[in-house]
């Protein structure tokens, strides 16, 4: 069954279409990584999915449900972890999960159980009684995911929950949501991060302009790509010459340049390993040549264009 | 219950909160302080009623006023920046989560305001006459602030304009209590001073329930700022309804 399902969504602000007939469908028990580039209408996409926005046309189904009205019901059953760190920094971290927990509907001994097992269960439990200000970024971030899953949601969207923290936390955050799909909570997890997406998504959505330009596996993704190959090649002197012989060998889909380096997306049997290694070496010698299957990276890269991690919060 | 449960913790969130306790606790006092001992002996003040009751009074419901700003601070916070989204997505109506804030306010701002209230009574003397009165008068006229302020946060785009604008109001309102220096007898600065101007509404409940006041005076001052708080509190939905949905 699907959890969550969008139909032909269009959200408009002003006469920019942030989001352009969006249809997606997440399954119950999925981690689905969300990616796109800064702009693509992610965050737009989230707020819409949990009802707190209203869109322009389309329907979007929750648990079976159209969302309509309050929806309490089904924001009972839901779990978002905000881009922003939105915990009160004048609460100590048992207060702030007290506070959002009790929103939820818990109280007494089942709110105190659910606050012990959410705070050990973030790696907290030892400053559960100090203030978030003394905390780290990690450890903040941390009880920001706390907060949104006192209550044990069924479907948990985390928008990038790990900007700005150190490798640490990072890896404590992914496990944590790999157990969080173990024990059967639905995950839509937007990042930056192409190896969080690798490491956790069962499926992936890349978003680019207001559509979902491509979604399925990782493998299905980068299989698409297979009749591409990927050639690096650095040489001592990268030319616009170069560059232009280069893009107009025959099968030559992109060049792309960082410094003395160049990216080529050639399609693969074109035999264009040996034609970019003669022109290199006519154009003054090369340092080192690389030819790979295309990566998830590659897939986001061919479909928008643009490179992920460069980007800033959507 | 989840009310006061909710109410109780935007109550933690202000006592832990040091730079509102500095600006509308601890500084007033210091300026009580700094003046009562300046202003002694038996001056008579307007009313009849001595002078540093009078200044003590007034600059109280001038705090009171902005008090106010706990709740644009909080409501600006939780339901229109920072925790937005986040609040937002809880399983509660939003009318329901700015009552609590509203109540937690009013609340913290009404004990401010009779700590002040105590303070001034057994260190300068201050005649405040029945305190259960007072607690009244000071929560009406807290309520009155919370609603006003309320109105500023959601009419005014930019928060610290509204900010900007609650200081000119609240500072206005000071000018024409006649505090800071004497009116002009002119029918509009009278009125101000007395029945056109909440904080001297505030004071004249106050000070009608003396020995020597006109309790009658006292009990139409305090309906009048019921009323100007039931305004507000309407203005209040009704931007409320158009700007947090």
């Amino acid at each position: 069954m699907a959890v969550a399902a969008m139909s032909d969504i269009v959200k408009r602000y002003g006469d920019h279409r942030v989001l352009d007939h969006v249809d997606m469908e997440i399954g119950e028990g999925e981690i689905v990584g969300l990616l796109g580039p800064n702009g693509a209408g992610k965050t737009t996409l989230i707020h819409a999915l949990c009802g707190l926005i209203r869109v322009d046309s389309g329907t979007i189904k929750l648990f079976g449900e159209h969302l309509s009205g309050t929806m309490l019901d089904i924001k009972r059953k839901i779990g978002l972890v905000t881009q922003e760190i939105t915990v009160f920094e004048d609460l100590t971290a048992r207060e702030n999960l007290a506070f959002f927990g009790g929103i939820y509907g818990l109280k007494g001994a089942e709110l105190k159980r659910r606050i012990a097992e959410t705070l050990e269960f973030v790696g907290l439990e030892k400053q559960a009684n100090k203030s978030p200000k003394k905390f780290s970024g990690g450890m903040k971030r941390r009880l920001n995911i706390a907060c949104s899953i006192i209550h044990d949601p069924k479907l948990l969207i985390m928008d990038e929950p790990t900007v700005g923290i150190d490798p640490q936390s990072r890896n404590h955050i992914l496990e944590s949501v790999q157990t969080l799909q173990s024990r059967g909570t639905t995950i839509l997890y937007t990042t930056h991060y192409m190896e969080e997406v690798q490491a956790i998504a069962s499926r992936v959505l890349i978003m680019d302009q207001g559509h979902v330009i491509a979604q399925g596996s990782i493998e299905e993704l980068v299989r698409n790509l297979h009749h591409e190959e990927k050639i690096k090649l650095e040489v001592m002197e990268v030319t616009d010459d170069l560059i232009r012989a280069i893009e107009q060998l025959g099968g030559v889909k992109r060049v792309n340049r960082s410094g003395s380096k160049l990216q080529i997306i050639s399609q693969a049997g074109a035999g264009n390993l040996d034609r970019i290694l003669s022109l290199a070496k006519r154009a003054g010698g090369v340092i080192s040549i690389h030819a790979d299957q295309p990566s998830l990276e590659d897939v986001f890269l061919t479909l928008t264009g643009k490179q992920l991690r460069d980007t800033k919060e959507d | 219950m989840l009310l006061f449960r909710m109410t109780y913790f935007s109550l933690l969130r202000l006592i832990r909160e040091p730079i509102g306790q500095l600006l509308l606790l601890v500084l007033p006092l210091i300026i009580i302080s700094v003046i009562g001992t300046v202003i002694t002996g038996p001056i008579k003040g307007m009313d009849g009623v001595p002078s540093i009751d009078w200044m003590t009074t007034i600059t109280i419901f001038t705090v009171q006023f902005f008090g106010g700003t706990y709740l644009m601070s909080l409501l600006n916070d939780d339901l229109l920046q920072t925790r937005k989204w986040r609040t937002y997505s809880l399983p509660i109506h939003v009318a329901f989560y700015s009552s609590s804030l509203i109540l937690a306010c009013a609340l913290f701002s009404t004990l401010q305001g009779f700590v002040m209230v105590l303070f001034t009574k057994w260190v300068f003397g201050v005649q405040w006459g029945s305190l259960g009165w007072v607690l009244l008068v000071l929560a009406v006229f807290s309520l009155f602030a919370q609603f006003i302020h309320l109105a500023l946060v959601l009419s005014i785009k930019s928060f610290k304009l509204s900010e900007r604008v609650s200081e000119i109001i609240g500072l206005g309102l000071l000018v024409l209590t006649g505090l800071m220096f004497p009116l002009p007898d002119h029918a509009f600065f009278n009125w101000m001073s007395s029945y056109g101007n909440p904080v001297m509404l505030g004071q004249r409940a106050v000070t009608g329930m003396l020995p020597e006041g006109d309790a009658a005076r006292a009990g139409v001052s305090l309906a009048l700022l019921a009323g100007i708080t039931a305004f507000f509190m309407i203005i209040s939905f009704i931007l409320g309804r158009r700007r947090l949905g």
